[in-house]
């Protein structure tokens, strides 16, 4: 087996459906290979290509090992051909603090003067270095350092890694988000809904956002609103950015929430990534208060290590709502304790007040 | 109001560029020259229709000289200054209805300048066709020309050509034939040698009417080599033959095709024109409508060159559809062969995977089955690593049960097509299939076996695996080793930790110290196996524990899954142990 059977794998995993499990396994046996073959570009392109599916279609808290591999690889041989790879790969790196409580947060800021100092080697722009730092300061607390970050960013027309203009003005929105500011968030998230900006992201990641904050706040029409143009913008069978839509749901269509969240429940269970299991427990705990207040029983799949699995199915939903309300302050805990700040568990508190201003109210 | 300056241009310079880098061998200047030829040939039969007694003739002074010679419209001293002179001005851009006209071959106005390559003169003779002067041009490779009526010349224009040193082997009449039929053949014009009759250019117009051995015979004269079968191609945008390699090969291949534009060579490579899977064929075919770049040496990429290709894939996909009616055991011949090839056109071309993979070769345990033996085998796995298909292969077969191996190119993907939509029952092998083909200890035997586990998992216990009995065949399997996901990320954790350093290095630990219950992987130790039976009676500690590593390290290896820094040395110390047992101390 020579160099052009790498070539025949990649072909091979490029044409599988994004996410799928087949994808995944390809993409593991082509590193593998390319190890064995020790054939450098193939070990570099097949890790960066694992990596990006894993944090665009899988799980983003288990890219960590690749880019760590990568990075030790990139070190022996810095062409220029690798570098872009090598730089978004160090960006994704920095969102592993997002997504994983258990590493420290000295270690964040080791890792992000690695960023940092990548970018001014190369003499390229420190936008997304600064605007992942003030997200995540955000997110601590350190409002102060986060404004800076957020001001030295704005200073920066281009970026490295997401430059295209949806994902500038997205940035702008999701600070927004983050910091609960809602008139700033609809001001700026405007040029992506109404379609003047877009990307393979935009508007979808904005809807996310803009969704969640008319939840938080009990705004039915805005959310109807949202609900329905992310809807469209996901299309059929998609789990991914489906956590709002389920909180949506709860009050509007209980049926459509159930089968989505059995879905999202199925990608997102085993998942390291502990943020995305935050959104759906936080989502899942909305929906179960809204069907216990409904009465009856509720059948659906769980996992069998669900900690209230039962072999039948049915569920009383208030046990489910506490299961669920339990394990989303579990992982909320864990963030805030790390952080020094109670950002998480300030979000299970506006999901309830969103929830309590949206009940009783006509959905339609 | 600003001052208008002209560019300088070293025109010397530019036909140093023009001659010895824009082209890829001097080669090519007979191309050029048939290509004047032909286009002024088609000229004069557009300004006089009926005229058909257009033909090209080359004289040829052994290593001296050459002679080019057409009677085409020829040029009169205007065209002489206009086209001939002026780089970039070719007398065949002008528009007919807004297009260059499908037959003339030249467009760019420098393809006379590559004669330079191989001479250091040029010189032209030319009469109009029409009546008038005749004249001879000289250019010289300083960008100097000279002009000078001439009295005796025929209608039409030749080409003289006096070799330069080191290119006195394109003055030989073997070469400038060999050229002719290379790049020429399929012009329609007759081009001969001084004071030979037989034409040098000769083949059939239209393919569709020719037959197949006819087809074959052309193929094998052409490419010298025998074909399993030909592909007429008869299309908007091509003509010609698609000839089937009687021998498998590889994409890597270069096929050496012959792919003509308007009757004239333009490449040999087929990786612009013909669609990937294509690298079992070999084509001579002709195109009059797509595009050239601008070293007349492969197409322009614009939608005229993508219809092209549809329309190849569609003519090779409807002739195999029409042979698998025909001549079946000629399609079967061909997947035999091809079968690679095939596969990764089925994957995308839906009616083509419907027509072969009833035919499509697959690896099982059971050996190689063809699609349609799979539609009605029933129940079966298939596993997307070739390592560990030949790791279960032998439990599959010891027990009757069918594994896929889908490890190769193309496989994955159309089982997966088969399976949906044929609604097989077949599924991927995952740690929990393997339950199906295993069955558990008794209790009596556990207990039998309590010291070998033990041992096993205090040697184990460092990889993060436990041992555990079971009953599978073949019995001389003696361990199989499985992991579920999770272990597998926290593998790619601990591996990835050997490598790095600094922050990732403390990153990674902090991602291992943080997982409380750290989940094992299994390696099964199978009752079957006289080997494990006779651990089972062993009662040397010592001893379990060594042939526990080693059990485990050959485990891995079968499975195809890389080791990490401390297994081989782990088994390195197990085998030492195992020596030193063996060298006298009774069990």
């Amino acid at each position: 087996m020579g160099k052009d059977e790498l070539e025949l794998l990649f072909h091979r995993y490029a044409d599988l459906p994004k996410g799928s499990w087949e994808r995944l396994e390809a993409m593991r046996e082509a590193v593998r290979l390319a190890d064995q073959r020790r054939a450098r570009s193939w070990q570099l392109a097949n890790r960066y290509n694992l990596a990006y599916e894993l944090a665009m279609y899988n799980d983003l808290g288990q890219v960590l090992p690749l880019v760590s591999e990568y990075a030790a690889l990139y070190e022996e041989t810095p062409f220029a051909q690798y570098r872009q790879c090598y730089l978004y790969l160090l960006y994704l790196a920095l969102t592993q603090w997002e997504c994983l409580p258990q590493l420290p947060l000295d270690q964040r800021d080791r890792m992000a003067e690695q960023f940092r100092s990548a970018l001014l080697k190369y003499r390229l722009s420190l936008r997304d270095y600064h605007e992942r730092l003030c997200f995540q300061y955000v997110r601590e607390g350190r409002l102060g350092e986060a404004q800076a970050h957020f001001e030295a960013a704005a200073k920066l027309p281009n970026a490295t890694i997401h430059d295209c203009s949806a994902c500038l003005q997205h940035s702008l929105v999701y600070y927004a988000y983050l910091t609960d500011d809602w008139p700033e968030a609809i001001r700026q998230a405007r040029p992506i809904l109404d379609g003047t900006l877009t990307c393979d992201l935009h508007p979808r990641n904005t809807l996310f956002c803009m969704l969640e904050m008319a939840l938080d706040r009990g705004h039915w029409g805005q959310s109807r609103r949202f609900a329905r143009e992310l809807e469209v913008c996901l299309g059929q069978g998609e789990t991914d950015f489906v956590c709002p839509l389920i909180r949506w749901y709860a009050f509007s269509s209980p049926a459509s929430a159930l089968g989505l969240l059995e879905r999202r429940l199925d990608k997102v269970w085993a998942q390291w990534d502990q943020a995305q299991r935050f959104y759906l427990f936080r989502a899942a705990w909305i929906y179960c208060v809204q069907a216990d207040k409904r009465g009856g029983f509720l059948t659906l799949r769980l996992p069998e290590d669900f900690p209230l699995y039962r072999s039948d199915g049915r569920y009383a939903p208030g046990e489910l709502a506490m299961g669920f309300y339990g394990m989303a302050l579990d992982i909320g805990l864990k963030f805030d304790t790390r952080n020094g700040s109670p950002w998480h568990q300030t979000l299970l508190q506006r999901a309830r007040e969103g929830m309590e201003r949206m009940e009783g109210r006509d959905p339609f | 109001m600003s001052e208008a300056f002209h560019f300088q241009v070293n025109l010397g310079g530019m036909l140093d560029v023009l001659s010895n880098h824009l082209y890829k061998s001097p080669d090519v200047f007979l191309r050029e020259l048939l290509q004047n030829g032909v286009d002024a040939i088609t000229l004069r039969q557009r300004e006089q229709p009926g005229w058909a007694k257009g033909q090209i003739t080359i004289h040829v002074t052994p290593g001296k000289r050459m002679v080019f010679r057409d009677n085409g419209a020829g040029l009169s001293q205007e065209g002489i200054h206009r086209f001939l002179a002026v780089i970039g001005q070719s007398s065949k851009t002008e528009l007919v209805n807004g297009k260059i006209p499908e037959d003339y071959i030249g467009r760019f106005g420098i393809g006379l300048l590559s004669c330079f390559m191989v001479s250091d003169t040029i010189v032209v003779h030319t009469r109009p066709a029409g009546g008038g002067q005749a004249h001879v041009w000289t250019g010289l490779p300083d960008g100097t020309y000279t002009l000078d009526p001439l009295e005796e010349c025929p209608e039409g224009t030749a080409v003289i050509l006096t070799a330069k040193p080191g290119a006195e082997g394109y003055f030989q009449e073997e070469r400038v034939a060999e050229l002719v039929r290379y790049y020429g053949l399929a012009l329609p014009v007759p081009i001969y040698l001084a004071g030979n009759p037989e034409r040098l250019n000769n083949i059939p117009t239209d393919f569709s009417m020719v037959s197949r051995s006819q087809l074959l015979a052309f193929g094998q004269w052409l490419f010298d080599e025998e074909f399993l079968d030909a592909i007429p191609i008869h299309t908007p945008h091509l003509r010609g033959v698609a000839y089937i390699l009687s021998y498998a090969t590889d994409r890597s291949v270069k096929s050496g095709h012959r792919i003509y534009l308007k009757q004239m060579l333009l490449t040999e490579n087929g990786d612009t024109l013909l669609p990937p899977w294509a690298f079992f064929l070999r084509c001579f075919l002709n195109t009059n409508s797509l595009r050239p770049t601008a070293s007349r040496e492969d197409f322009y990429e614009d939608q005229e060159l993508d219809a092209a290709r549809q329309e190849f894939s569609e003519a090779v996909r409807l002739y195999l559809t029409r042979l698998s009616q025909s001549s079946p055991d000629r399609l079967e011949r061909l997947v035999a062969v091809h079968s690679q090839a095939i596969k990764a056109m089925a994957i995308w071309d839906q009616e083509l995977f419907d027509l072969f993979i009833d035919y499509l070769p697959f690896e099982t345990s059971e050996g190689t089955m063809t699609g349609r033996a799979l539609k009605s085998v029933g129940e079966a796995f298939w596993v997307g690593s070739v390592p560990k298909f030949k790791q279960l292969k032998p439990i599959f077969m010891a027990q009757g049960r069918l594994l896929i191996c889908t490890g190769y190119a193309s496989d994955q993907e159309l089982i997966s097509a088969l399976t949906r939509r044929c609604r097989l029952p077949i599924e991927p092998l995952r740690e929990d299939s393997l339950f199906e083909v295993m069955d558990d200890a008794t209790y009596i035997e556990e207990q039998q076996a309590a010291l070998l586990l033990r041992q096993a998992n205090l040697a184990l216990g460092e990889f993060d695996c436990q041992a555990q009995l079971r009953r599978f065949l073949p019995a001389s399997l003696p361990s199989l080793y499985a992991m579920s996901d999770e272990v597998q990320f926290l593998r790619q954790v601990q591996s990835a930790q050997d490598i790095s350093s600094g922050i990732f290095s403390d990153a990674l630990s902090s991602l291992l110290s943080s997982v409380e219950e750290r989940p094992l992987a299994s390696l099964y130790l199978n009752l079957n196996s006289a080997l494990v039976q006779k651990l089972v009676q062993a009662r040397r500690p010592a001893t379990l524990y060594a042939m526990a590593q080693v059990l485990y390290v050959q485990a891995l290896l079968a499975g195809g899954h890389p080791l990490r820094g401390g297994e081989l040395a782990s088994m390195n110390e197990a085998l030492l142990v195992l020596l030193d047992g063996a060298a006298g101390q009774p069990d």
